[in-house]
């Protein structure tokens, strides 16, 4: 008898719906896979930001003279929500490409592809998140007010990553330099989605770019969820929601539209 | 659709539009903006219409290049085929080919659970079935190797027993027997799919091999000439397919 291990068993214990087996398998061997042939493994889910946060947080405290209260939760939280939609949206663009073995040779949703490829990222996040925690009782950090909100803002944050990675990997179909493109685009966006500024700086100072870029409310409304004293700005979540399901339609409905394009092509 | 047909193909064809210089992303715009001005037309087939029904053995032959394993795609839906066709299914598919289906740097567990998954098995079903499936492959003691290690033989005796494991109702077989390894396993994968018919499974096979069309085929199709030819006695298709050999060799000699 070969017995299957405890990591395929935990489904038992929950109601049975297969899809969300089917997306939840895809997402587990795919965040497995990333960390395949790394003598850390996982580790470096969370040693890539961390490192990221420290070289930024020296720049800014040692150079620039900032002194803002848990200013090192401050970029924390800012980074690793950045990071992880960098990915997301970069892994997305060719997801179509590594799983050709699949979507040639056996008939299913392909978008469950996409779904599970978010929610394996989610799954990094997640180390990143527990980091944040540890972080956190160190500085006494007691978390937002807002905090319950915080499900709704990574969902607006899942929507629009997908989103991005689907377009993205239309538009490489066609030409693929537009992931060069992208990474221009995406370094801009890591200086202008307030990262390093607070949100209500740049909602006053450049209000349209906080509507333009719906990372400047995502990352303000993720501190006000996790961090002490940080603003929670509603019109920015209700934009950035509003924002993230257009753009997530869209996206969704050229997908069905040109996915079989973008399979032929590979 | 009628429900005792499996696979409804109405004037279904296919047609690829080559472009000529598509090395940077300049020429590639360009191509994609004049698309039937800078491209080439290859068209495949034209107007191919079928019915198979459910638990029937259909082949199809043709001269490399004619489309076989076109039309499967088109079938499996990761094609779009020309305006004006249509392809209906009833039922679950699953597309045999040599060496595809796995990621390589997964193990048998964990391909096995993937495609089990995306097949529409449930966690616990792939569970329960686990076991048959290393043993119809006879990979008991490679279980947790990852699959780049197995030779091109294991790894077409694990898609096979995922595939017949996993209850798909239409397999699209292209040229998989060739490489299913030893004779044996030749012998027990091609008795069961012959038990699977009586259970009311569809099996639409692309080969070379005609003996095994002729053996196992209740109707054949011969792509010829972009076209579909059907026959009810797989012995006439083969005659017509040798008749095309004949035929372009002829050309080729007057020449």
């Amino acid at each position: 008898m070969i017995k299957s291990k405890l990591g395929d068993l935990y489904l038992n214990y929950i109601p049975s719906n297969q899809r969300l087996e089917r997306i939840w398998k895809l997402a587990q061997v795919d965040f497995k896979k990333r960390y395949y042939n790394d003598k850390f493994g996982m580790l470096w889910a969370i040693v890539n930001p961390m490192s990221q946060m420290l070289i930024y947080y020296i720049v800014f405290t040692k150079f620039f003279n900032r002194n803002q209260e848990n200013f090192i939760l401050f970029l924390f939280g800012g980074i690793i929500i950045w990071m992880a939609f960098t990915e997301a949206s970069n892994r997305g663009s060719h997801l179509l490409k590594q799983k050709k073995y699949l979507v040639e040779n056996i008939q299913f949703d392909w978008m469950d592809l996409y779904y599970s490829h978010i929610l394996s990222v989610l799954l990094g996040f997640l180390f990143n998140l527990l980091a944040f925690g540890v972080l956190s009782i160190f500085y006494k950090n007691t978390g937002g007010p807002y905090w319950y909100l915080f499900p709704i803002v990574m969902l607006t944050w899942a929507m629009v990553s997908l989103s991005c990675g689907i377009l993205l990997g239309i538009v490489r179909s066609i030409i693929d330099d537009a992931i060069h493109v992208w990474n221009i685009l995406t370094k801009l966006g890591f200086w202008a989605s307030g990262i390093f500024f607070e949100t209500a700086f740049i909602l006053e100072n450049y209000r349209w770019a906080a509507f333009a870029n719906p990372f400047v409310g995502i990352i303000g409304n993720t501190r006000a969820c996790l961090l002490a004293n940080n603003e929670f700005f509603f019109d920015l979540f209700f934009w950035d929601l509003g924002y993230a399901v257009i753009l997530y339609l869209i996206s969704v409905s050229l997908f069905y539209r040109y996915s079989k394009t973008i399979v032929e092509k590979l | 659709m009628r429900s005792d047909i499996a696979l409804s193909l109405r004037k279904v064809s296919k047609t690829f539009y080559l472009s000529e210089q598509t090395d940077t992303s300049f020429q590639k715009i360009k191509a994609v903006l004049n698309k039937r001005l800078s491209s080439k037309k290859l068209e495949v087939f034209k107007n191919i219409s079928v019915d198979i029904r459910k638990g029937e053995f259909f082949g199809i032959v043709g001269r490399n290049g004619c489309g076989k394993s076109t039309l499967l795609r088109l079938i499996m839906g990761s094609m779009n085929s020309d305006p004006g066709s249509s392809i209906e299914t009833n039922g679950k598919l699953i597309r045999l080919a040599l060496g595809l289906g796995f990621d390589v740097n997964l193990t048998a567990r964990d391909n096995i659970y993937l495609n089990g998954t995306i097949l529409g098995m449930t966690m616990m079903e792939i569970g329960e079935k686990f076991d048959d499936i290393i043993a119809f492959a006879q990979l008991e003691d490679f279980v947790d190797t990852p699959i780049r290690y197995y030779s091109s033989g294991m790894r077409s005796r694990l898609a096979f027993s995922v595939a017949v494991h996993a209850d798909a109702e239409i397999f699209l077989i292209d040229e998989f027997f060739g490489g299913v390894g030893d004779e044996s396993f030749k012998e027990k994968s091609k008795a069961v799919f012959q038990e699977r018919i009586v259970e009311n499974k569809t099996i639409v096979l692309v080969s070379h091999s005609l003996d095994l069309i002729v053996k196992n085929c209740d109707r054949v199709m011969v792509i010829r000439d972009g076209e579909g030819h059907v026959f009810d006695d797989p012995k006439d298709a083969v005659r017509f397919h040798k008749e095309s050999f004949a035929k372009k060799k002829n050309q080729l000699d007057s020449k």
